[in-house]
């Protein structure tokens, strides 16, 4: 079946769009093959890069030594202590939650239909923040073991979804601008919780971090700390990309999804609990960064086209990519102060977001 | 004649507020049944309770006399195929992978399209004429092609029923008349919903007629539209003329103002 090249009809004359499927293939091959490459030296470029530089041959020995065990007397420990203690978990991190992130984001997209659709847009974030910050208030000693967070937050967030469709922003009839507003509304709502949490808190020592963390924030992660957003991005992504074919359907509305064989009551229901699983965790660990599920999945669209199955693997990627690019601009702007990397994602989406606004004016 | 489609007492209402009321429905193998009736006399949420877009209770659909709801999504989608108006998307499909996703209730949803897929594709395509549109976008076609190419969907879907969902509606006469034409080559089970009483008196075997919610009337089109259903259902004064190919021709002469 496969031609390249095909006689275009007469009055459309466009030649360059009949190959269009060919391309996106060649690319999207192309982008699996670099795109790994570029995953790989972006974790190296953030062990190296920071307040202060650490050469990348001192990394690759510090790395070698503390996984394969090949051990090296060039290096000293304060480099050991930096690469492997402070920058490495914090880069998996990135990974982990700018990959969960832009796999949730395509997949809140698909769901609603709606290409401005994301956990930050849709208030999903602020969810999982206002429960975040009640479990600072009541936790207690609950605060102390590693799942209590990642819960609440993961509560936040299925409850905020939960409000967005109450509000009416999911149904079939609504528009983008009303699901963008049941979003607002309902984040707006959240915010004013989780900044009421936050300031009731009187047990959280150093009010600092805590700021830092709600603007979205990679410092302070440890190795103990990353465990549970790796997996919960690694099982999230393996679901929606199990299911890759029924969310290209469900972009078609659920008519015409149900009618090819999917029940998307089930899969919805299913999908807003990994998103909201995702997205939660994420925000446990790293708070608000906002617009990356929103930019990254457009980016990879635009490369590979609209199947899920190339998707949800190259926004993985790219949104793993994209994130520690932004952490590693977010310690060396002003170093050796750290700026929040929510600030700086917010400020990449934003322009982004109103881009497309104008672009898409003349829907409703 | 063997029965292919069936609703029983079909009830369904929101808010207490009644859309149907005990309809049912028969439509027999290779037969064109159509489904006529004015605005909101409820003939889309019948189409939707039949291909699952509402629920169903139990007992009340039947698709070759087994209870719809005892069948998974999958399997209805591989009898029965819907063609729907398409509304414009923010994503974009090439003709190509949209009438793939025809497929899809073969496939599970990780795997691959195999061979016999590209296969009943490229025919799908080949049967609408639209083989030289493979690579187009969808976004970009008019909406003439586009409903072609969803029947093309339709047609790789492999199903022998067809549920018509105002698919013409929005289209010119000439696709209008074209595509009703494309179907009815297809020689297959076909129910619809029509607007166009004179598409629906041309192409249909039989005819239902929905009014507030009930079966007012059903019989073959000469059967049904007299010009005492036209007044009573539909509000309009009408003539009914029998043409020399023996179709009949409605001509609207006015809408009788409200008592």
């Amino acid at each position: 079946m496969i031609k390249n090249r095909v006689a275009t009809p007469n009055g459309y004359g466009d030649i360059d769009k009949s190959n269009i499927s060919s391309v996106k293939k060649h690319r999207y091959i192309a982008s699996f093959i670099l795109l790994p490459f570029l995953y790989v030296l972006s974790v190296f470029l953030a062990c190296a890069f920071g307040s202060s530089t650490v050469p990348i041959e001192k990394v690759i020995l510090v790395l070698k030594q503390e996984l394969f065990g090949i051990v090296s007397e060039i290096i000293t420990p304060s480099d050991i202590y930096i690469v492997w203690n402070l920058r490495f978990p914090r880069a998996l991190l990135a990974l982990a939650a700018g990959g969960g992130l832009a796999v949730a984001g395509a997949a809140m997209q698909s769901v609603t239909k709606n290409v401005m659709a994301d956990p930050y847009v849709l208030g999903i974030s602020s969810g999982a923040l206002a429960f975040v910050s009640i479990g600072f208030m009541i936790g207690g000693v609950m605060l102390n073991t590693k799942w209590f967070l990642p819960l609440m937050a993961f509560g936040g967030a299925l409850f905020a979804l939960l409000m967005v469709f109450a509000v009416g922003g999911f149904s079939n009839t609504s528009s983008p601008a009303r699901l963008v507003l049941s979003g607002l509304a309902v984040s707006i709502t959240l915010n004013a919780v989780g900044q009421y949490g936050i300031y009731n808190a009187k047990n959280i020592s150093s009010s600092n971090a805590v700021v830092s963390w709600m603007m979205g924030s990679l410092g302070g992660s440890r190795w103990a700390d990353v465990w549970i957003p790796i997996l919960s991005s690694l099982l999230g992504t393996a679901f929606f990309l199990l299911n890759a074919r029924s969310f290209d359907l469900m972009t078609l509305g659920d008519e015409t999804a149900i009618s090819l064989g999917v029940n998307t009551r089930h899969l919805k229901r299913l999908a807003f609990i990994v998103v909201a699983m995702m997205c939660g965790v994420s925000v446990a660990s790293c708070g608000i960064i906002g617009l990356v599920g929103f930019m990254v999945p457009h980016i990879v669209r635009f490369i590979t086209g609209t199947e899920h199955r190339r998707v949800f693997p190259l926004s993985f990627l790219v949104g793993g990519i994209f994130l520690v690019c932004m952490d590693i601009l977010a310690r060396i702007i002003l170093a050796p102060n750290e700026l929040p990397i929510g600030i700086l994602t917010a400020l990449c989406g934003g322009p982004y977001f109103v881009w497309l606004l104008r672009k898409n004016k003349g829907r409703g | 004649m063997q029965l292919r489609l069936e609703t029983k007492q079909l009830n369904y209402s929101i808010d207490g507020f009644d859309i149907l009321k005990g309809i049912s429905i028969n439509v027999e193998d290779k037969k064109m049944v159509g489904i006529i009736g004015p605005n909101g006399s409820g003939k889309t949420t019948l189409l939707k309770h039949i291909y699952r877009a509402l629920p169903s209770e139990y007992k009340k659909v039947f698709i070759d006399g087994r209870d719809i709801e005892n069948y998974t999504h999958k399997q209805s989608a591989r009898k029965l195929t819907v063609v729907r108006q398409e509304n414009s998307s923010d994503f974009d499909f090439t003709v190509e992978k949209m009438v793939l996703l025809g497929r899809a209730p073969y496939r599970r949803s990780f795997e691959s399209y195999t061979k016999e897929d590209m296969q009943f594709a490229d025919d799908a395509l080949n049967a609408i004429g639209m083989e030289a549109y493979r690579y187009r976008s969808f976004n970009t076609l008019s909406g003439g092609e586009k409903q072609r190419v969803l029947i093309a969907r339709s047609l790789a879907q492999q199903a022998d029923i067809f549920v018509l969902d105002e698919p013409t509606n929005h289209l010119d006469v000439h696709y209008q008349w074209s595509i009703m034409a494309l179907i009815r080559r297809l020689n297959t089970t076909v129910l619809g919903v029509y607007h166009n009483l004179n598409l629906a008196a041309q192409f249909c075997d039989e005819l239902y007629v929905l009014c507030s919610g009930h079966v007012v009337a059903s019989g073959t089109p000469k059967e049904v539209l007299t010009p005492k259903l036209m007044a009573e259902v539909f509000g309009v004064e009408a003539d009914i003329m029998q043409l020399k190919n023996g179709r009949l021709q409605l001509v609207i002469n006015e809408a009788m103002t409200a008592q």
